[in-house]
């Protein structure tokens, strides 16, 4: 009887452990958008926040591709890229400036995206603990890991990076400048082209949400 | 790659613990000792209530400890508990910025500890409270996954976890195990906020199974 309980408990307790092991890291069913990630961060030198006032901005969307590789990243949310940019600008408070021969704009903002496919792999546990079924041991000596890839899934991560630079202090087209400003936006791309679209445009929004330092200030 | 580790180290674990259960009986003829094994239920405290507050069922604990004849004992202590929570749409300040998106957080704390205590009945009774007191070292990961991006924080401290426990005879040689004790990991570095405080706090109800052997 001793015996009988002493193995139950014993049971009981691994069952316990185990379960407890495997069953505790949530994945909280997140979603794609749940992937999005939107980081900002000025410089600290800057001082004068809120007497800038005008910007320019091109009216294109730089892709960020390496040397010799091709450009295949979508154009199709350029624009939707360059509006949220601008109306943010505009409803902060900044005013566009279009012909810079006639008013030096305070600020430059640019925007330019990357996208990268990834490939992830999930595994499964295999029951061949100290025998492998269909291989026997290893050639070189030691166990194979009791883990091996099941599947793959492939997925897209896109980032747009918003820079903001002063025009003042700038002094030819060949030098290189420092932004006072950058936001990166990053998220998983759906297939759902207005789903990719309204969230591109939320996370535009967002950048300029959690910088406040960058409303102009009125006279 | 981490968490299948954690798994099969949690599976390890458990077979060696499992080793010294079974093994109780037939050790040393003349100490007599105690083998706990318990599930851990861990109610977070201050810092760690402010990063990962919700209660943590994930956990457990595993106590091997010598009884003296006058009813004191002396031992070691180990475990691990397991804090997630998560938070949507959240903004947290960096320095010169600020980071936007939903973060799961979690806190990874396994403890090695020494035990001293007592027990406060005569061992007449089926019912035995105990005290003890633990001191030792707590291997903490405090990790912050937003977007694609993980960040992770490891710091050993120092930490005390002073304890109160019953156990409850089941039959000769087995007993019902409720203990809670209070876990104060000490600050040893910089928490992932840049906090120079990462000192960490939690109470554990640990309930489970006593083995005794001599």
């Amino acid at each position: 009887m001793n015996n009988y309980l002493r193995t139950l408990s014993a049971a009981v307790i691994l069952t316990v452990v185990a379960l407890t092991s495997w069953s505790c890291y949530y994945d909280y069913g997140l979603s794609i958008s749940d992937y999005d990630a939107v980081i900002t961060s000025r410089d600290s030198s800057v001082t004068n926040w809120g007497t800038f006032k005008t910007y320019v901005m091109p009216d294109s969307v730089v892709h960020y591709v390496a040397p010799g590789e091709r450009d295949d990243i979508s154009r199709a949310y350029d624009a939707t890229i360059l509006n949220s940019i601008a109306s943010n600008m505009n409803a902060m408070g900044y005013k566009r400036i279009y012909d810079t021969t006639q008013t030096k704009p305070d600020v430059i903002v640019t925007q330019g995206i990357t996208s990268k496919d990834y490939t992830a792999y999930y595994g499964g546990w295999g029951g061949y603990w100290g025998w492998y079924g269909w291989g026997g041991w290893y050639g070189w000596g030691g166990y194979y890991p009791p883990y091996y890839p099941v599947g793959s899934y492939t997925y897209t991560q896109g980032t747009l990076i918003v820079a903001m630079s002063r025009v003042e202090g700038t002094k030819g087209v060949d030098e290189r400048i420092q932004s006072i400003w950058l936001a990166g936006v990053a998220g998983l791309v759906s297939e759902t082209a207005s789903s990719n679209a309204t969230r591109i445009q939320t996370l535009i929004r967002q950048a300029f949400v959690q910088s406040p330092y960058l409303i102009p200030e009125t006279l | 790659m981490r968490l299948n580790n954690l798994r099969s180290t949690s599976v390890v674990i458990a077979l060696v613990l499992l080793g010294m259960v079974s093994g109780g009986t037939s050790a040393s003829a003349q100490q007599r000792y105690l083998t706990s094994l318990n599930w851990s239920i861990g109610f977070p405290t201050g810092n760690l209530d402010n990063y990962t507050p919700s209660t943590s069922f994930s956990g457990f604990s595993a106590d091997l400890r010598f009884l003296q004849p006058d009813r004191t004992f002396f031992g070691v202590s180990g475990g691990w508990n397991y804090f997630s929570d998560l938070l949507r749409n959240a903004t947290v300040s960096v320095e010169n910025g600020a980071i936007y998106g939903t973060q799961v957080r979690t806190v990874n704390a396994i403890p090695l500890l020494a035990s001293a205590g007592m027990f406060f009945d005569d061992g007449t009774s089926n019912m035995h409270p105990y005290a003890a007191i633990n001191v030792g070292a707590y291997s903490v990961n405090q990790r912050v996954e937003i977007g694609l991006v993980q960040i992770n924080n490891n710091n050993w401290h120092f930490g005390v976890a002073p304890e109160v426990g019953l156990m409850i005879d089941l039959e000769r040689t087995t007993a019902f195990n409720a203990q809670a004790r209070y876990n104060r990991a000490l600050s040893s570095g910089t928490a992932l906020n840049g906090s120079s405080d990462n000192s960490y706090g939690w109470w554990s109800l640990n309930l489970g199974f006593t083995f005794t052997g001599w």
